[in-house]
Parts: C-alpha cells; sequence; structure tokens
C-alpha cells in the first residue's frame, strides 16, 4: 500500500518544497532521496510532472486560504497593509499578503476542514510571530480578536429556550406566543473601543 | 444497467448553486427555479442568519447536497463525524442524492483547500471505491462522484483519466456527477478529444451535470467558476443531452458572483438547450 506515501509526497511537493529546479533525471534522483517509500515507477511518475503544473496548485491553495483569511479578518488585512505602506514596504500587496499565508502554512499548517481553525491559527500566527507590527499599532490584536469573535457570533448555532415548557405555552394567548422569543442566541460577545473601528477597513 | 437512465435519479432540469448573497432575493422574491444544489460545508454546525434561511428556502424548493470536503481519494480515515452530519443534513433537505469530487483534499491530516487530482492505477481504483461504499452505507441515498479538473496528472502511464473514472465508478458501483466545463478544460489542457471522452465513460451513471465558467491563464485554462458558461461547454453540453436525454443540470458560478436574475437567466438557456434535445426526439410529448 504505498498510495498513502505517494499522495503524502505530492502534499509536500505542492505546500512545502518544490522539486529543486533540473531536469528530469536530477528530479528522479532528488525523489529518490526525498521519498524512500515509494518504488520506481511511483518516483518516475511523480518525477515526470512539470514542477510548473504542481506550482498551480500551490497557487490556487495559498490564494484560497488567502481569499478565506481576508473574508474573516477584512478591517486587520486593511490594517496589515497601511502599516506595510507606512512602513516603506513597496512590495506589492498581493505578493505580501501570499508570503504571508504561506508563513502561517510553515507556522501552523491547517489541519481541519473547518474555517474557524484557520481563523484561530492566524490569531496565534499573529500573536507569536508578528511583534513588529503590535508595537507599530498595538490595536492590530484587539481588532483581530474583534473580527474572530464577529464571526462566531454570526455562525453561533441558536439554542431553543429551555426555560419555557410546551405547556406553558399552551396557556398563551397567539400573541403572546407570537412575542416569544422561541430561539436565543448561543452567543453575545461585547466589545468596546476607545476609537472607530469599522473606517479602519477601508484603505 | 445500461438500460437505466440519469442513474435511476429524477431528471429535476436546470437548477443554480445555492449561494449566500441571494438568501434575501430567494425568500422575499420567491423565484422559479426548478433546484438549488446546496454545499452542507457552508451550514454544519452553524446558527443565526445562514441556517435559518436554509431552513425557509428547503420549505419551499428542491434541494440536492454538494459537497466538497470529503476527500474521498485521501488516505486519511474518513470523516465519519462529517459523513453522519452530512446524512442528517441530507435528511432535513430532503436531498434525494449527495456528490462529491472524486479526489483528495486532505492527506496527512493537512488541508489543501483544493482539489487534488488522485493517480490514475488499480490501487486508487480499489481504494477509492472501498471508501464509496462506506459513504452509500451511511448516507443511505445514491452517491455520485465528480470529475474534477487537473492541472498535472500522476501516474498517466497506468490508465487514461475515463479509464480511471469508468473503474471507479463500476467497481463502487456509484453515479456520476459529470461537470461538462471540466471535460472541455481537461481536454484544453491536456489535448484529448472531448467527445472521445464522452465516447468513453459510462453515460448509464451519468445522474446530474455541472456548468460552470473557466478563465485562461498562462497559458492553461482554470476552473474559476467566476465566469458565464463558454461556448464550447454549451455544444458539449448539448452532445451529453443528446445522449442521455434530460437530466438534471447544474449552473455553477461561486466567485465574482453575479445577480440572482443574471444567474437564473444561465439556468434558462441550460434549460432551453434541454426542452429543445427533448422536443427535437420527442415532439408529441414534450410539453
Amino acid at each position: 500500500m504505498t498510495l498513502k506515501y505517494l499522495l503524502s509526497a505530492v502534499r509536500e511537493l505542492i505546500l512545502d518544497k518544490e522539486a529543486t529546479p533540473g531536469s528530469l533525471e536530477n528530479r528522479q534522483a532528488e525523489f529518490a532521496e526525498r521519498f524512500p517509500y515509494l518504488d520506481k515507477t511511483e518516483l518516475d511518475d511523480l518525477a515526470a510532472i512539470k514542477p510548473d503544473s504542481m506550482r498551480v496548485y500551490n497557487e490556487l491553495i495559498y490564494n484560497g486560504e488567502l481569499s478565506m483569511l481576508r473574508w474573516i479578518y477584512p478591517i486587520t488585512f486593511a490594517v496589515m497593509a497601511r502599516l506595510k505602506k507606512i512602513s516603506g514596504d513597496d512590495q506589492e500587496e498581493r505578493k505580501y499578503f501570499n508570503g504571508i499565508v504561506r508563513e502561517l502554512h510553515q507556522f501552523r499548517a491547517w489541519r481541519s476542514d473547518s474555517s474557524r481553525l484557520l481563523a484561530v491559527n492566524f490569531q496565534y500566527f499573529m500573536v507569536e510571530t508578528k511583534p513588529y507590527l503590535r508595537q507599530e499599532w498595538p490595536g492590530l490584536l484587539d481588532i483581530i480578536e474583534y473580527e474572530k469573535t464577529a464571526v462566531d457570533v454570526f455562525y453561533a448555532i441558536d439554542v431553543a429556550r429551555r426555560d419555557t415548557t410546551l405547556a406553558q405555552m399552551s396557556a398563551l394567548s397567539v400573541g403572546e406566543l407570537m412575542d416569544l422569543p422561541v430561539f436565543i442566541p448561543a452567543m453575545v460577545a461585547r466589545r468596546k473601543f476607545t476609537y472607530d473601528v469599522l473606517p479602519l477597513g477601508t484603505h | 444497467m445500461s438500460e437505466l437512465r440519469n442513474y435511476g435519479l429524477t431528471p429535476l432540469g436546470a437548477g443554480i448553486g445555492l449561494r449566500r448573497q441571494h438568501f434575501p432575493d430567494i425568500i422575499n422574491q420567491q423565484p422559479q427555479v426548478n433546484w438549488f444544489e446546496v454545499i452542507p460545508e457552508n451550514y454544519l454546525g452553524r446558527g443565526g442568519f445562514v441556517t435559518d434561511a436554509l431552513r425557509r428556502i428547503a420549505e419551499r424548493y428542491t434541494l440536492v447536497g454538494h459537497g466538497v470536503s470529503l476527500s474521498i481519494g485521501s488516505t486519511d480515515p474518513l470523516n465519519m463525524t462529517l459523513l453522519k452530519e452530512v446524512k442528517e443534513f441530507c435528511d432535513t433537505c430532503r436531498c434525494s442524492w449527495y456528490s462529491d469530487h472524486l479526489c483528495f483534499t486532505m492527506v496527512d491530516h493537512v488541508n489543501l483547500n483544493d482539489l487534488i487530482p488522485l493517480p490514475f492505477t488499480q490501487e486508487a481504483v480499489k481504494h477509492v471505491a472501498q471508501r464509496v461504499k462506506i459513504v452509500q452505507e451511511v448516507l443511505e441515498r445514491p452517491f455520485l462522484l465528480e470529475n474534477v479538473t487537473y492541472y498535472m496528472q500522476i501516474a498517466k502511464s497506468q490508465m487514461t483519466e475515463p479509464e480511471f473514472i469508468s473503474a471507479v465508478l463500476e467497481e463502487a458501483d456509484c453515479g456520476l456527477m459529470l461537470d461538462v466545463s471540466n471535460v472541455i478544460l481537461n481536454a484544453s489542457n491536456h489535448d484529448f478529444d472531448p467527445i472521445g471522452f464522452l465516447d468513453s465513460i459510462p453515460l448509464h451513471r451519468v445522474g446530474q451535470l455541472h456548468l460552470g465558467g473557466f478563465e485562461k491563464h498562462g497559458g492553461i485554462l482554470l476552473d474559476t467558476h467566476a465566469k458565464p458558461v463558454a461556448e464550447e461547454t454549451w455544444a458539449l453540453y448539448q452532445e451529453v443531452l443528446e445522449r442521455i436525454g434530460p437530466t438534471s443540470a447544474l449552473i455553477e458560478w461561486d466567485f465574482e458572483i453575479p445577480s440572482l436574475a443574471r444567474l437564473l437567466q444561465e439556468a434558462g438557456m441550460a434549460q432551453k438547450l434541454m426542452d429543445d434535445i427533448t422536443q427535437s426526439h420527442h415532439p408529441a410529448t414534450s410539453p
């Protein structure tokens, strides 16, 4: 059963470390060393894939993660773009953020199909690895926390009220019943800022 | 089995993907839509506005489930929690069938966040077939696998794509969600004849079609789902309909999502072509 090792090698080549530029023979030699559990046919098949084709997936995957993070953290990314500009970094914005997503993957790979976990990983990543951004604008972590919480609240499961029994409801008039808040949100969060947060999202 | 049309599924006509941006219009205007395709992963474990909107839409419209993260080809264990949640979702939304992609999206428990093609090998055929059987058992409804786009081909020496797809479908005894745009896109990127592709797959197993837009980037076609259906896709769609008759066809538009009206216009085109072909084959019985 080597499918497992083959898929694992594909993952590594796409996400983590692509083949060293060179000929087919170079790739065959490199992969034989890097992926010792693959048999000769599998190594040849893998080496026959043009690195450009693998790079298509690399870009699609990291661009996809970036889109997802920008959707969850629109204000955070707008603030980061501004901080980048202020610091004199003239790198293209898309490239800059793409680099950040790649760093995030190396820091903590996304090990779930839940976008919430990607959001949590991003928060840890920013806390642990970007102290210079916090120094330039200490409010950044508050914004990250605010935006993550806003998504959690938006998707929070509604919970049926447990304090009103069916018998109690039966005794109510139609009007009273209609007024009854049957569902309550499972999560409410309150954040207080000393400055106007939402306009920070436009730049 | 070869006599069966649409893999035994009811042809629903042309439908569109259910997207959050359109919820207010769908709920307020209640437009005429044959059916919606819904992605359970967007709702599982979530409450609030989206779940409430889905509940209201499910009360009025026919929904069909289409997954994006089953990772059927992965060598990680099948995500049984997800599968059970999908089953419950399909029961609640009364989905007659369910589909996901013939690919892997996670391996070594790392999310690749894309549809990565499998090697076209006998080993992969057996592996996927075994997992599909479990999926069908849990879901208790027909399961369709979708042909994906591939920008790289692992192990092309062992099998062609149609041979791989056919072998998986036969071994797993499941249906095919034929993405017509993916056939056009792969044919262009890998230089094969799309009609020859149709000749080589078990069309009696096709239970649903996908039609989506793609774009050219750096010399290759990319499956972006951000554009209208291309002319050549419409032409191949007609060819498919000629062969399998009326079916369920879905317009996929996931990025730069247009207005509901524009999307319905695209679905209207799919429906018209379906009606035209039905009429030309059975003029006395068609509406």
